[in-house]
């Protein structure tokens, strides 16, 4: 951590430096002090940083290639983060059991508050149809909601556990028996 | 994860191909303009697989070839005149500045290959588009035309969606972290391409920095991996605005058309690009009338930018598609008084955004750099720039005023974002503002030297 640190304290002084012969290459080139100062001043406001910036895109690179790397092997099949913390994620096997259920093209409604599930679950079905009205649909879809209220009538429920890589909630869902 | 990146490269070669002979047919050199050639063959493909989607392909990978055959062939068309340039590199700027940008491109591609789909509007919207072009082999009215998916704006133009689903169809996959690299590839064609668009009219020792910092910018790394259409619609309207420049300084002809295809990539990428667009040829109209210039071959490009968006405006009506932004409504009077509280909080927003400390102080330094220009009374470069950012600030301040979401919701989570177009055209004029200054330096030398030099002359004969 000191060694970092005495790092980026060293890098300034070498991003005046290198700032400071781009100056002075410029104003013998153009003669103007003022395009001169411009060319280190840009110069400058790289250069201080790019050390930073390099750092944090190479952990930004570790952090998702460890990710891509657990997810080979994650015993439960991959799990899709889905915010930059990667504290949301949620097991690709629970929309993997969905789409073995319902067939392509069919037509489903999605039941549910949370944002999150409702369209990663779009995403995930496609080409599975989603539609706003319960009773055009083949099949019915459910996260921590009641189907019941809906009006329509159901097949036997398919409980699917579980949503979330850290969490207990399954999702359900339904054919729509007409 | 190979075979994924081998298709993604493919399919960018395969936009090289087109942009190559599209520019060549256009007049330009494309040995000292592979950039622009590739940019050019991106936006291109971009807007006419939209027109393809609309008119029910399912953008096939014969489909894409044969579409990219047909622009490499106009190459083959033979011109009289190409636009070269007879710029020579200044290595001792280029090779050091070159080189840091050069590796941190590598990390950042390194980045792009293992980048996870975790920004909430790219799985759930713009890749989302993608997958179902493929899926669901086109434009199907099923998806987007489904009140049901209304939330992820279906009215948002496609060029995103459509490159992506190309990409997918080439890769054989629906590769969720590899098709990060096509925004990779994205930024590196906006870097080139600016560079050769510039490299003979502005000093390279402000043009090479300059890149530098746009294209090493934490906040625009951040934008670009998020793969939104924040960053695209930024490199497309910025070449759009240096091409525009460029005519404006040289006449010359391939430069309108390239601002033509840019404009067209813009407004066919995001809804604000169309704002932008139609700001950015304001601006060259005004300037074609007080230099008495001809505005009529700005006609062309124009027609090409309403090509780019007029139609799929159209099916969205046509569909019954609820517009995120009421543009009608946006142009009443009565409905802006109503929502005039809007204003102030997006401003502030708007400025302490491009501001922030992760854009590198490129907007304070292009505004403070311009200020100094117009002291030195060289007005051109310095009301050119000013007119595109002015564009650009106030194309963002009617898009938050108008729309529908909560103000607060709608400047949380897209103020960071939909910035990337004022700093990133601020840091390609950065260099023509320089250069400026650098003309008015050596006007001022000359003028000194006319005047001080009959007062010299005459001292030097009365020396004994």
């Amino acid at each position: 951590m000191a060694l970092k640190i005495l790092f980026f304290v060293v890098w300034i002084p070498v991003a005046v430096a290198a700032a400071f012969v781009l100056y002075r290459l410029t104003r013998r080139q153009t003669g103007a002090l003022s395009v001169a100062l411009l060319a280190a001043a840009i110069a400058l406001a790289g250069l201080v940083v790019f050390p930073r910036t390099i750092k944090d895109t190479a952990s930004a690179a570790h952090r998702y290639e460890q990710l891509w790397s657990t997810n080979r092997h994650r015993k439960g099949g991959p799990k899709d983060c889905l915010s930059f913390n990667f504290r949301t994620c949620v097991n690709d096997r629970a929309w993997a059991q969905l789409r073995a259920l319902i067939p392509k093209h069919d037509r489903f409604y999605l039941e549910t508050n949370y944002g999150l599930v409702h369209f990663w679950t779009f995403t995930s079905l496609l080409p599975r149809i989603a539609v706003t009205d319960p009773h055009e649909a083949d099949w019915v879809i459910w996260y921590r909601a009641n189907p019941k209220k809906l009006g329509v009538k159901l097949g036997p429920t398919h409980v699917i556990r579980h949503v979330y890589a850290n969490g207990k909630y399954s999702i359900d869902a339904a054919q729509v028996l007409k | 994860m190979i075979r994924s990146l081998a298709g993604l490269v493919f399919a960018n070669a395969v936009f090289f191909a087109a942009g190559a002979g599209l520019v060549r047919f256009l007049g330009f050199r494309l040995r000292s303009h592979p950039g622009v050639a590739y940019m050019a063959g991106l936006g291109t493909v971009g807007v006419v697989s939209t027109l393809m989607l609309m008119a029910g392909l399912a953008l096939h990978g014969w489909q894409v070839l044969v579409l990219c055959a047909l622009l490499a062939s106009l190459g083959l068309v033979g011109r009289d005149r190409l636009v070269g340039t007879s710029a020579k590199t200044d290595r001792r700027v280029a090779l050091p500045t070159g080189g840091l940008l050069g590796g941190y491109l590598v990390v950042l591609f390194v980045q792009c290959v293992f980048q996870a789909l975790n920004s909430w509007d790219a799985w759930a919207k713009w890749t989302m588009k993608a997958r179902a072009i493929v899926l669901l082999g086109g434009l199907d009215t099923s998806v987007f035309a489904n009140h049901a998916y209304q939330p992820l704006v279906l009215d948002y133009p496609m060029l995103i969606p459509a490159l992506e689903a190309v990409d997918f169809r080439f890769m054989g996959r629906l590769d969720n972290l590899v098709i990060h690299v096509q925004f990779w590839f994205l930024l590196v064609g906006f870097l080139v391409a600016a560079y050769e668009l510039l490299r003979d009219r502005v000093p390279q020792a402000l043009l090479w920095p300059a890149l530098l910092v746009v294209g090493t910018a934490p906040a625009l790394a951040d934008n670009l991996t998020s793969a939104y259409g924040d960053a695209p619609v930024a490199f497309f309207f910025a070449l759009a605005a240096i091409a525009g420049w460029r005519w404006l300084a040289t006449a010359e002809r391939p430069a309108l058309w390239f601002l033509g295809l840019m404009g067209g990539a813009a407004v066919a990428t995001k809804p604000e690009g169309s704002a932008f667009v139609l700001g950015l040829f304001v601006v060259l109209v005004v300037f074609t009338l007080v230099r008495r210039q001809a505005v009529v071959p700005l006609a062309a490009p124009a027609a090409w930018c309403l090509i780019s968006i007029v139609p799929w405006r159209i099916w969205i009506s046509d569909h019954g598609i609820r517009s995120s932004t009421p543009i009608g409504k946006g142009l009443n009077p009565s409905y802006l008084v109503d929502r005039f509280d809007r204003v102030w909080p997006s401003v502030r927003t708007i400025v302490e955004k491009s501001f922030a400390a992760d854009w590198l102080a490129i907007l304070p330094v292009a505004l403070a750099v311009g200020l100094l220009v117009l002291t030195w009374r060289r007005w051109s470069a310095p009301l050119f720039a000013g007119g595109v950012l002015a564009v650009v600030f106030l194309a963002l301040l009617w898009a938050y005023w108008v729309q529908r979401p909560g103000l607060h919701y709608l400047l949380s989570t897209s103020g960071s974002r939909t910035v990337t177009t004022l700093v990133v055209v601020a840091g390609v004029f950065l260099p023509i503002l320089g250069a400026e200054l650098l003309r008015s330096y050596t006007d001022s030398r000359e003028r000194r030297d006319e005047s001080g030099s009959p007062p010299a002359r005459v001292r030097a004969r009365a020396r004994p």
